[in-house]
């Protein structure tokens, strides 16, 4: 049986799946109450729950829209969280979400790797927090954009 | 597409001030402002209603507009947004340009010939 009620917080929460919690949660309450709004005018007109759902979310674009839409808000602490929720859950099912996901893990296997080769316990005991916050999360921000273009630019197909 | 339907970038370049416009009017939430526009259009300009959420949220963070959580009739929760300071300057900002864009147009159908 159809569970409108399941079906649009799961609809909701995906197209915010990647963002910190706190600022996910609003938006999704604020997507929530827009699907009903747009779910009770398709009941009004006649349609069931299911139909006037489906009728809903396709009004709303498709999440990968929406969710590139959202992307452009967002902060390099919401890109750090984005990264962290998809390393959290499962592998992402997409081709390319999944190069993007292995490419960064090269990328920061090697950096952390020489990091270590070239600090010392010293200089990362006096400096962790700054190197974290002045070295590290820009970096990878920067890293995160460069690897989407370098895989934007791969021909399709070619994994 | 129907020769009076905005195209997209049409649409995208109009968003915000047109939302802008309608907050102006008095606090509004998301589903209102998408039913205002639809209805000001007569049904042509067409947003993907998603798409709305992220503008809304990129002019709260420039302090345009301030949100605030209330509760619909039916005891939902609902976010509201207000037209700020800030996003008063802007509208009338971006009107201006608007009018500029406009009175050229108009200038360039009379004929007006360009003085280069």
């Amino acid at each position: 049986m159809f569970d409108l009620d399941r079906e649009v917080a799961t609809w909701s929460a995906a197209v915010h799946a990647g963002r910190c919690q706190a600022a996910a949660g609003e938006g999704v309450t604020e997507l929530s109450d827009h699907l009903y709004c747009e779910i009770e005018r398709g009941r009004a007109a006649g349609l069931s729950d299911e139909e006037a759902f489906r009728a809903a979310v396709v009004r709303m674009g498709t999440s990968g829209e929406l969710t590139a839409e959202i992307a452009k808000n967002r902060s390099p602490l919401g890109v750090v969280c984005r990264i962290a929720a998809k390393l959290d859950g499962p592998m992402p099912a997409s081709a390319e979400d999944r190069r993007l996901l292995t490419a960064h893990a090269v990328v920061w296997a090697t950096l952390l790797i020489a990091s270590s080769m070239v600090l010392t316990t010293t200089t990362v005991a006096k400096t962790g927090l700054l190197l974290i916050l002045l070295i590290y999360i820009p970096l990878w921000q920067v890293s995160d954009q460069l690897l989407r273009r370098a895989l934007r630019k791969r021909p399709a197909g070619r994994a | 597409m129907h020769p009076m339907t905005p195209s997209k970038d049409l649409v995208a370049a109009s968003a915000v001030p047109l939302i802008l416009s309608i907050l102006q009017q008095g606090d509004s939430y998301g589903y209102a402002i998408i039913q205002k526009v639809r209805e000001l259009s007569g049904g042509d300009m067409e947003w993907a209603d998603g798409m709305l959420y992220p503008i809304l949220h990129r002019l709260e963070k420039r302090r345009f507009v301030e949100a605030y959580w209330g509760l619909a009739d039916n005891g939902r929760k609902r976010k509201y947004y207000r037209l700020d300071r800030a996003g008063i300057e802007e509208l009338e900002t971006q009107r201006q340009q608007w009018n500029k864009l406009h009175a050229i147009l108009r200038q360039l159908e009379g004929g007006v010939p360009c003085s280069i």
